[in-house]
């Protein structure tokens, strides 16, 4: 730098400002600006940098769903939700349906979402053999890597990222061990399976078996876990709910309420999810449009109901909504697609699907809104909606903005 | 206390010798200001070395503002904040660097969403001349390559 170093120069050779200075970039130009130079790309992709940036990790700018594969062509889309507020929208949302300008990417599947990343899987032709592989994507920076097999056979991946404690993510996976490979104690339970976890660091790029082997349920799945507490979550429709703590690499269960008296084989999970380190669940067990969101003490001592809803408001102005779906009778025509807490708990609202259309719905003043309009709406000859009914909850992915490596 | 203290004045001295009296809730605007006055290592006159009147004016022009809209309309003073930074980019970037160094935050955010809006849509190549004083002679040479592949995707 020359001794009488122009105001422009000072700002350029200033750490502190020039990151301020980034911090208030769309992405869009965020990502273009990586190539400026070597210290400018250092400034951007320090793990501390996409930290600050956003430094609330749980801001969701939108959803990713699949529509239903009862449609004959299930597709992708994307839902933007509360936009305006967020830094990066530069008028320019092109870089919001990032999944499908991947084309290496084919025939992808989200599964898992979490902090900004996503997990998929898509089938690659390998010397003609088709194979399932694994892939880490980021669909703010279009990145996306693609992870080691996992061993054949196993029950599911599992996201784990959380750039507040860490910059590096984890994908857990759950197979289930032969009981010939093992001695096995004295366990006379039929029902009880053995299982083993396995995790990929991106510190080391590469999978290890962790921990012993660990009983649950035959029914259990270790598929769509969610990344809460520093543990992964499994809500088990059958059997006990189980998390696995990162920490300590230890499986136990989560305290559910208790399963009402009736004729019930196992819980009517409506939703589950995490929201601003928050995690949720709706079980609904009888046709009915009035249920409790509980929330699990963070400490796994038990859960509580944390929202009372009724959307018998939501009912009368959509009637379309109080049909119940054809194929399963047990339902209303409404999905909780996502529900997302804010800093104010008063602001914190779910995304609702009801035929045609996409609503909020407040949680603190209980109003609703029109997102927007999906599909057209169809009854079959019984008056049941059929097709404009496109989404469910399993089939949603929460969209955070991240510029974390990967 | 606090309604002695807004009768206080300060005297800010540039880093040229021109003195300002600012009242005392104006100049702990700046955080290093504050730090030096909550120490009670600050006599009246307090030097604010590297950064000279001209700019001095503009930085306590812009706390006296924030300073007094506290009741006003968001929408005035962001209106305010707007046209405030709206300067030739010396001033620009010597108030950043003034902002940066007294800490005072709010002038900063301000400055750097400027600049921030200034350079979203530019180039890359743009960028480099600009930030890192790169030569059309240095961009016509060992850079071209780079310069090719790096603005390929701009749009």
């Amino acid at each position: 730098m020359s001794v009488h170093s122009s105001p422009i120069d000072k700002v350029a050779a200033n750490d502190d400002i020039l990151t301020q200075i980034l911090m208030k970039l769309p992405v869009k130009s965020l990502l273009r600006f990586k190539s400026v130079s070597k210290h400018w790309l250092s400034l951007i992709v320090n793990p501390h940098f996409a930290r600050c940036r956003n430094p609330n990790s749980s801001f969701v700018s939108g959803l990713f769903l699949y529509s239903s594969k009862r449609r004959r062509n299930p597709e992708l889309n994307f839902i933007p939700l509360q936009n305006n507020e967020n830094p990066s929208d530069d008028g320019d949302d092109a870089y919001l349906a990032p999944l499908t300008t991947i084309p290496s990417l084919s025939g992808k599947e989200i599964f898992s979402s979490c902090h900004g990343l996503l997990c998929c899987s898509s089938y690659s032709n390998l010397e003609g053999d088709y194979q399932l592989r694994y892939h880490i994507l980021n669909p703010t920076t279009k990145q996306f890597k693609s992870l080691p097999q996992p061993r054949d056979g196993h029950k599911g991946l599992n996201l784990v990222f959380d750039p507040s404690r860490s910059p590096h993510y984890k994908v857990v996976c759950v197979w289930r061990v032969d009981c010939d490979d093992l001695v096995l104690s004295v366990d006379s339970d039929q029902n009880k399976l053995y299982y083993q976890i396995e995790i990929y660091s991106s510190e080391t790029g590469s999978w290890r078996a962790c921990a012993e082997p660990f009983t649950a349920n035959r029914n259990s799945q270790f598929h769509s876990g969610v990344y809460w507490n520093g543990a992964i979550n499994w809500f088990n429709t059958f059997g006990d709910s189980l998390y696995f703590n990162i920490e300590d690499e230890r499986v136990r269960t989560i305290p559910m309420p208790p399963i009402p008296h009736g004729d019930w084989k196992g819980r009517p999970f409506r939703y589950y999810g995490e929201s601003n380190d928050h995690l949720h669940f709706v079980e609904i067990y009888n046709p009915r449009i009035q249920f409790d969101v509980y929330e699990i003490e963070r400490d796994y001592s038990g859960c509580f109901v944390k929202y009372h809803v009724d959307l018998g408001s939501v009912g009368a102005a959509f009637p379309q909504m109080m049909q119940r779906l054809s194929w399963n009778p047990m339902y209303y025509s409404f999905a909780i697609l996502s529900l997302v807490r804010e800093k104010k708990d008063d602001d914190s609202f779910m995304v609702l699907h009801i035929p045609g259309k996409i609503l909020r719905y407040n949680l603190g003043d209980k109003s609703f809104e029109k997102i927007c309009d999906v599909g057209a709406e169809h009854c079959d000859g019984n008056g049941m909606i059929e097709d404009s009914f496109m989404y469910f909850w399993f089939h949603s992915f929460q969209y955070i903005e991240s510029v974390s490596c990967i | 206390m606090s309604s002695s203290l807004e009768k206080n004045m300060l005297i800010l001295r540039s880093s040229d010798g021109e003195e300002f009296i600012v009242p005392e809730v104006v100049a702990v605007m700046s955080k290093a200001i504050k730090n030096m006055v909550e120490d009670e290592c600050a006599s009246n006159t307090i030097p604010v070395p590297n950064v000279d009147a001209n700019i001095l004016a503009m930085v306590i022009e812009f706390c006296k503002k924030h300073d007094e809209s506290e009741a006003e309309a968001a929408s005035d003073l962001k209106t305010f904040d707007s046209e405030f930074v709206n300067r030739g980019q010396e001033a620009l970037y010597d108030l950043i660097t003034a902002a940066n160094f007294r800490d005072v935050k709010e002038l900063l955010d301000a400055l750097c969403q400027n600049v921030a809006e200034m350079i979203k849509g530019k180039s890359v190549h743009h960028i480099r001349i600009q930030f890192l004083g790169y030569q059309l002679f240095e961009i016509l040479t060992s850079n071209f390559i780079w310069n090719i592949w790096c603005d390929r995707d701009f749009d």
